[in-house]
């Protein structure tokens, strides 16, 4: 399993490489009026408009934003803004094996390399279910 | 916010305008050609709120389904001809059954929101839920 390591809203999280498109340079966000939680608008990607999240979900909201990660999802593409440029890397998948540190509503699992783990992105959870 | 000039009427300065109720930094009510135009702040509707208040120098009139609607904007960027946009659906994902716009119009870099028959349709019932 291959996996990006990113960082939004100052968390460390895993993304299934399968999931995406490419990273670009964070483009101008357009906030958009009415558009369900925790979208913020659209940015053009070869300028078309693309559904972009608030910057820092799924953690702190706001934040640094340098890239934008286009990633595919059952609502079709949906921009991700990231904080660090993303890192890919072969990891194992593990299971939550303790209640000590209880998994997110948007947590698919854990990413475990190298002596860390991450909280591993389900990118479909993200969406709320009236986008669905 | 692009306006398809079909359904525009007239745009006014909104300072001269014949308010008989409210005014441009209120909204309001306007008699347009004998005919009284509802006036709507777009910081009013709902899900409309955070977007920047608007000095309302401008009072657009514009027709839809016979119905009248004013609607007040700070300025009137320019007439483009619809070739020199290129027309997008909402991404799938912003869509809802209570979004008041369905395309997205995008022109040297930047994105507009078209306002057409669906969104004054939309002001109409924010109206009568008022």
């Amino acid at each position: 399993m291959r996996v990006f390591l990113l960082k939004a809203g100052g968390l460390d999280l895993a993304l299934e490489a399968g999931r995406v498109d490419r990273v670009v340079e964070m483009p101008p966000l357009f906030r958009l009026p009415q558009v369900p939680e925790p979208f913020a608008g659209v940015c053009l990607v070869d300028d078309k408009p693309v559904a972009v999240f608030e910057p820092g979900t799924p953690g702190r909201p706001g934040g640094e934003s340098g890239y934008l990660m286009i990633v595919l999802s059952r609502s079709g593409v949906i921009g991700l803004p990231v904080s660090d440029v993303p890192t890919v890397l072969a990891a194992n998948r593990g299971e939550v094996d303790t209640d000590d540190e209880p998994a997110a509503d948007w947590q698919a699992g854990w990413v475990v390399s190298r002596g860390s783990r991450w909280p591993l992105i389900d990118i479909d959870r993200l969406i709320p279910a009236q986008c669905m | 916010m692009a306006i398809p000039v079909a359904l525009l009427r007239e745009v006014l300065e909104s300072d001269s305008a014949a308010w008989t109720e409210g005014g441009h930094r209120l909204g309001g009510l306007v008699d347009w050609q004998g005919r009284s135009v509802p006036v709507q702040l777009l910081s009013r509707l709902p899900g409309w709120e955070e977007i920047p208040e608007c000095s309302g120098r401008h009072l657009l009139v514009v027709e839809e389904n016979r119905t009248l609607h004013g609607l007040l904007v700070d300025d009137i960027v320019g007439i483009f001809p619809a070739e020199g946009f290129i027309l997008h659906d909402v991404p799938e994902a912003l869509r809802g059954p209570a979004l008041l716009y369905g395309h997205l119009a995008v022109l040297d870099g930047q994105v507009m929101i078209v306002c057409g028959q669906r969104f004054f349709a939309g002001l109409t019932a924010a109206r009568g839920a008022a």
